[in-house]
């Protein structure tokens, strides 16, 4: 819009200034040409008269002297000849035998006008010939010529089309300048706008300035602002009803599980079955807990980052993932699970160690869980161009492409047989957790068979010190 | 032993309180943080949770251990990075978030009373750790009998780490006692190496993270 703008703005002013301009070089050429015409015209009068008192008193001495002078003086040829095309008088060089003489003194004999002489050009070099018939009404007693150099008068115009030229440009730029600024202020305020479409499509506030810019967009500024903190506080209740909610909880559930825990030596025999399936459900809300209060940091922080907060300290992959490894390592012994390890690349990730963690936690628990026994999973990384892959690989029963595609959704769970009851939280909060650090969680179908999780993260710059 | 237990939810404070009643602990139960501050001289042990409804938890944990190095187990519904460190980093003897096992609580007080209650006692030579038998006068490592090589930074590490069983070290002081000195290389280093400390010891867990904080030995 702006380059568009601008070529519009741009063309009308270029075309302005060339409608002013041009009818301004064309006067003051034809007016120089003129001057230079009147100039001569008199000095020929002057030559008829001198001719025709010549002719009267049959003595061309006069006047031959008289065109001595004038081409001494002014460098320019004169030349008279009289009915007879006898010369009278001739200085400077021009002779009867020249083509273009001789044709303008048979016109003028005739009484035949000259042609006009064209208006001149900074380029103009020829020099004008001017020729007049000398006596009276149809009695041609001969011609004067005068061949005038046009070398000053074409000077004049050029300094005065340089003059008109530059006087142009100026103005152009000026114009253009003008239109510059006039496209600036009408657009800035739609920039910002876009900005801060940005801005609320992240879960910010918009805050634009409403100062600059025609009246109507700053209006819609003031309206756009508006909306953007109707809907920002909007996500922000949201998230903080989840986040309250389970903080919340926690109470109710502290006394519970202690309460559970409390009566486990006095529960007989036949309440054993009933009291463990207690304790089973208050550990799954324990988690569901944990998961939701999990997502709702995660989404605060996602909006966080997107506003521009990136003080946390990165974090060494190989560090976490050997120490994640080590701490998964029982539960995959007890699943009759091989899990190992492949180091690979330092790498120093934009995330910080307890959230890469949880990422980890997340993908590894969930291979333990749905891999089945004697399955394998391995954890590898790699980096590539600014960015790290984490991938953790299972050989399990793996996931259908339908179902890889709901498996980041909250409360998703995949429905297998024997498989544990999950929150169906966690690679919802894994995949947000990804996101909001400016990376990607991708679950594929593994090679030959099971599934694979990559993260790629961000590689932090190497100034840690 | 004598808990005060500083809580402003009910439920939790009855279950708390009968609980530990029940394993022979004697409880006092405030719900305000003046309380706190008043009573902890009568108590062996302090169970302080952070939402306290007139002083924050954390600002009346400090101000105790102005005065007193009584031990103090926080027990809270924050279990966000931060609030765990600053916990640690003002003088609490452990964090524990809520909701947590009656089994684990119970275990926690009692490393931290017997860490509060061992303080004077000379240093023992050997310190076992489930099945792990790390002699700090020898400098030598058990693992189920069998002896383990360690280099001479991995078993620095490994006898900070013995000689508070249970207890949350931070990085920090692992690096001060260590090495001596804490700048970025140590840093990498120390991950390094407690790599490698864990690969030798191979007892999966045995060897936690605090996240943001530092480590422990000891599940």
């Amino acid at each position: 819009m702006r380059a568009r703008l601008l070529v519009v703005l741009v063309t009308v002013v270029l075309a302005a200034v060339a409608g002013f301009a041009f009818p301004l070089l064309g006067t003051t050429a034809e007016q120089r040409t003129q001057q230079l015409v009147i100039a001569r015209n008199a000095d020929v009068d002057r030559f008829v008269v001198l001719a025709q008192q010549a002719s009267d008193s049959a003595d061309a001495a006069a006047l031959a002297a008289e065109a001595r002078r004038y081409a001494e003086v002014y460098s320019e040829s004169v030349l008279v000849i009289d009915a007879r095309r006898r010369v009278l008088a001739s200085a400077g060089g021009l002779s009867l035998a020249q083509s273009d003489v001789s044709t303008r003194v048979e016109a003028a004999l005739r009484n035949e006008a000259g042609p006009a002489v064209a208006p001149l050009r900074p380029w103009s070099h020829e020099p004008v010939l001017f020729a007049r018939p000398v006596g009276s009404g149809t009695r041609v007693a001969g011609v004067v010529l005068l061949r005038a150099s046009v070398a000053r008068a074409a000077n004049d115009v050029a300094t005065w089309w340089a003059a008109i030229g530059a006087g142009a440009l100026l103005a152009a730029m000026v114009f253009v300048v003008l239109a510059v600024l006039l496209a600036r202020w009408v657009l800035r305020p739609l920039h910002e706008l876009e900005g801060g479409v940005r801005a609320v499509s992240e879960g910010r506030h918009a805050d634009l300035p409403a100062t600059a810019g025609p009246r109507e967009l700053r209006s819609l500024t003031t309206a756009f602002n508006r909306m953007s903190d109707a809907v920002v506080s909007a996500s922000e209740q949201q998230r903080r009803l989840v986040a309250d909610a389970s903080h919340q909880l926690r109470n109710p559930m502290a006394a519970l599980r202690l309460r559970m825990d409390s009566l486990a030596p006095s529960v007989g025999e036949p309440g054993q079955r009933g009291y463990h399936a207690a304790v089973a459900e208050v550990d799954r809300l324990e988690s569901l807990l944990d998961g939701l209060l999990t997502l709702a940091i995660a989404d605060s922080t996602a909006t966080r980052l997107a506003a521009g907060d990136h003080a946390e300290e990165p974090s060494a992959l190989e560090t976490v993932a050997a120490e994640r490894i080590d701490a998964w390592l029982p539960a995959a012994e007890r699943a009759k699970i091989r899990l190992t390890g492949e180091s690979g690349p330092a790498a120093l990730v934009r995330c910080p160690e307890s959230e890469l963690a949880q990422i980890l936690d997340v993908l590894l628990d969930n291979a333990i869980a749905y891999a089945g026994e004697d399955a394998e999973i391995r954890v590898r990384w790699t980096v590539g161009d600014g960015t790290a892959t984490l991938t953790v690989s299972d050989t399990g029963p793996g996931l259908t492409d339908d179902e890889i595609s709901l498996a980041t959704q909250r409360f998703w769970r995949a429905r297998r047989e024997g498989a544990p009851r999950g929150t169906g939280l966690g690679l919802t909060i894994a995949h947000r957790q990804v996101g909001s650090r400016g990376g990607t969680l991708e679950l594929r179908r593994a090679d030959p068979r099971g599934l694979a999780a990559l993260v790629t993260l961000p590689l932090a710059r190497e100034d840690r010190s | 032993m004598r808990v005060l237990l500083v809580e402003d939810d009910d439920g939790v404070a009855g279950a708390l309180a009968e609980a530990l009643g029940a394993r022979g602990h004697a409880v006092t139960r405030v719900t305000r943080g003046v309380d706190a501050l008043g009573g902890h001289h009568e108590a062996d042990l302090l169970l302080l949770d952070l939402g306290l409804p007139d002083i924050d938890g954390l600002d009346v944990l400090r101000k105790i251990r102005q005065v007193s190095a009584v031990p103090v187990l926080v027990l809270t519904a924050r279990d966000d990075e931060r609030s765990t460190v600053r916990g640690l980093r003002l003088g609490a003897d452990d964090y524990l978030a809520k909701p947590v096992r009656l089994a684990e609580l119970l275990a926690r007080m009692d490393a931290v009373a017997r860490r509060a209650g061992a303080g004077d006692e000379p240093q023992p030579d050997v310190v076992h750790v489930e099945d792990l038998e790390i002699d700090l006068a020898a400098h030598r490592v058990f693992a189920a009998g069998e002896e383990i090589t360690l280099t001479a930074k991995e078993f620095a590490i490994l006898a900070v780490l013995a000689a508070r069983p249970g207890t949350a070290v931070s990085r920090q002081q692992l690096m001060d006692e260590v090495w001596g000195d804490a700048h970025l290389a140590v840093s990498r280093s120390l991950d390094v190496h407690l790599t490698w400390l864990r690969a030798k010891l191979d007892r999966p867990g045995l060897l936690g993270t605090v996240r943001g904080f530092g480590y422990r030995l000891g599940r």
